[in-house]
C-alpha cells in the first residue's frame, strides 16, 4: 500500500511540474509568436482578379506550429460563397520563420455568369478570413476576421429605350445605356440580335465599347432590318464579351414605335 | 486545571498547524491569483475571469483546510474532496470546447481540451492517491490499536 501511494505521490508530482513547465513555456511561446500580414497586390488576368497577400509568421517560442492554413470566403449578400480559396503551410519549426502569400481568386466571367444581378447591380461582398494551427501539437487555435468590399456593377442600370425604325433606311435604331460602377475597363464588343414576335432573327449587330471606370455609356446602335419580317413586337438579345467579363444574354421586349 | 492542560497542548498542536496553513494561503493567493491577474489581465476576459477567480478561491480554500486537518483522516478526506471539486471545474471548463477572446476584429479560439483532459487526469490520480492514504490511515490506525499490551 504505501509503495502504491509513494509511486502515486511521485507520479502526480512529476505531472504537475510537466504541466506547469509547459503551460509557462507555452503562454511565453505564443506570446513571442509573430504573425503579420504584407501589402496585398491585385492583379488582372483574363478575367480572373488576384489578390495576393503575403503572411509572414515568426515562431520565437519552444514549440513548433503544425497544420497551419489560412481559408479566405467571399460571400454575397445571401451569404452564397463567390469565392474560396486556401493556402496551407508547412510545420514552423521553434525559432523559425516562414513566408508565404496567400493568393484570393475572384474568377468575373463565373461570377457574372452564377450571379447574374452582380452584372446590373452594386453589392457589398463579405470577405471572411479564418487561420488555423496547431500549436505544440496539442493545442488548436484558431483566428478569424470579417471585412467587406463593394462590388460596383459593370452593366448597373442597363436599358434599352425605345426603339425605333427608320423606314427609309430601313434600319432599327437600339438606344442602350449603363453606366460602369465597377473598378475594371469595360472593354471589348456588344453584340445584338433583334427577333420578331415568331422568335426569327430579323437583325444582328456588333458595337465595339470602352468604357472606364465611373463612366458613362449611352449610344444608339443602327441595325439593318427586313421589313418583310419586321412585326410590331418581339424581343432583343445582348451579348457582352470583354476582356474582363462575358455576359448574356439580357433579354429585353421590345415594341417599334414608327419614326 | 484539566481543561487548561488540555487547551495548552491543543494549542501547541494547533498553533503551528494555523500558521503552516496561513503560510501556504498567502503563498497561493499570490501564486494563484495575484501574478496572473497582473500578468495575464491583458489576456483574460472577462467572461473568464469568475473561473480563474473560483480556482483560486476553492484551491486555497482546500490547502487551508487539509494542513489545519493534517495528521487526521479528515486530511485524506478533503484531498480526495479537492481532487473530485477539480475535476469537476475542469469538466466544466472545458465543455465548452474553447476559450474564445477578441482583439480588435480578429476572434480567437484557443481549443484548450487537451490540455483541460491532462489536468482532469492528473487530478484523477490525486483523487486515487487520497484515497489509498484515507485506507492505509484506517489500516495504520487499526494496527496501533490492536497492538497486545506487554506484561511484565
Amino acid at each position: 500500500m504505501k509503495q502504491a501511494i509513494r509511486a502515486l505521490s511521485l507520479a502526480t508530482k512529476i505531472l504537475w511540474i510537466l504541466i506547469i513547465f509547459f503551460s509557462i513555456t507555452a503562454v511565453y511561446s505564443a506570446a513571442n509568436l509573430r504573425i503579420s500580414f504584407g501589402e496585398p497586390k491585385t492583379s488582372f488576368s483574363n478575367g480572373i482578379i488576384s489578390l495576393s497577400t503575403p503572411l509572414f509568421i515568426n515562431n520565437t517560442g519552444f514549440y513548433e506550429i503544425t497544420s497551419t492554413n489560412i481559408t479566405t470566403h467571399i460571400k454575397d449578400r445571401d451569404n452564397k460563397t463567390i469565392s474560396a480559396s486556401t493556402t496551407i503551410m508547412p510545420t514552423i519549426p521553434p525559432n523559425h520563420n516562414i513566408q508565404k502569400t496567400h493568393n484570393i481568386t475572384l474568377n468575373l466571367k463565373n461570377l457574372t455568369k452564377e450571379f447574374p444581378y452582380l452584372a446590373f447591380n452594386d453589392s457589398v461582398f463579405n470577405i471572411h478570413t479564418f487561420v488555423a494551427l496547431r500549436f505544440a501539437n496539442v493545442i488548436p487555435i484558431q483566428m478569424s476576421t470579417n471585412a467587406t468590399m463593394l462590388w460596383g456593377a459593370p452593366l448597373y442600370n442597363f436599358s434599352i429605350g425605345e426603339i425605333s425604325l427608320n423606314h427609309a433606311k430601313k434600319r432599327l435604331i437600339v438606344p442602350l445605356s449603363f453606366e460602369n460602377h465597377a473598378f475594371f475597363s469595360v472593354n471589348g464588343t456588344m453584340r445584338l440580335e433583334v427577333y420578331n414576335c415568331e422568335n426569327e432573327q430579323i437583325s444582328t449587330a456588333e458595337v465595339l465599347i470602352e468604357v472606364t471606370p465611373g463612366s458613362r455609356f449611352e449610344n444608339s446602335v443602327e441595325m439593318n432590318v427586313d421589313p418583310s419580317k419586321l412585326t410590331h413586337e418581339g424581343q432583343i438579345h445582348v451579348f457582352f464579351e470583354t476582356s474582363m467579363l462575358s455576359f448574356g444574354p439580357i433579354v429585353k421586349s421590345w415594341v417599334v414605335s414608327h419614326g | 486545571m484539566d481543561n487548561r492542560i488540555k487547551w495548552k497542548a491543543f494549542s501547541k498542536k494547533m498553533i503551528p498547524k494555523i500558521l503552516k496553513a496561513s503560510l501556504s494561503v498567502v503563498i497561493l493567493y499570490f501564486l494563484l491569483f495575484y501574478f496572473p491577474t497582473l500578468v495575464m489581465s491583458s489576456f483574460i476576459t472577462s467572461e473568464y475571469k469568475p473561473f480563474i477567480d473560483t480556482f483560486a478561491a476553492i484551491a486555497i480554500f482546500f490547502v487551508f483546510i487539509t494542513q489545519l486537518a493534517s495528521g487526521t483522516i479528515f486530511q485524506y478526506m478533503f484531498g480526495a474532496a479537492r481532487a473530485l471539486f477539480f475535476m469537476i471545474f475542469f469538466m466544466q471548463v472545458s465543455n465548452s470546447g474553447a476559450i474564445t477572446g477578441n482583439f480588435e476584429a480578429i476572434s480567437i479560439l484557443v481549443d484548450l481540451r487537451v490540455f483541460f483532459a491532462m489536468l482532469i487526469a492528473i487530478e484523477l490520480l490525486e483523487f486515487g492517491k487520497n484515497l489509498f492514504e484515507a485506507v492505509n490511515f484506517l489500516s495504520e490506525k487499526v494496527e496501533t490499536f490492536r497492538l497486545p499490551v506487554m506484561k511484565h
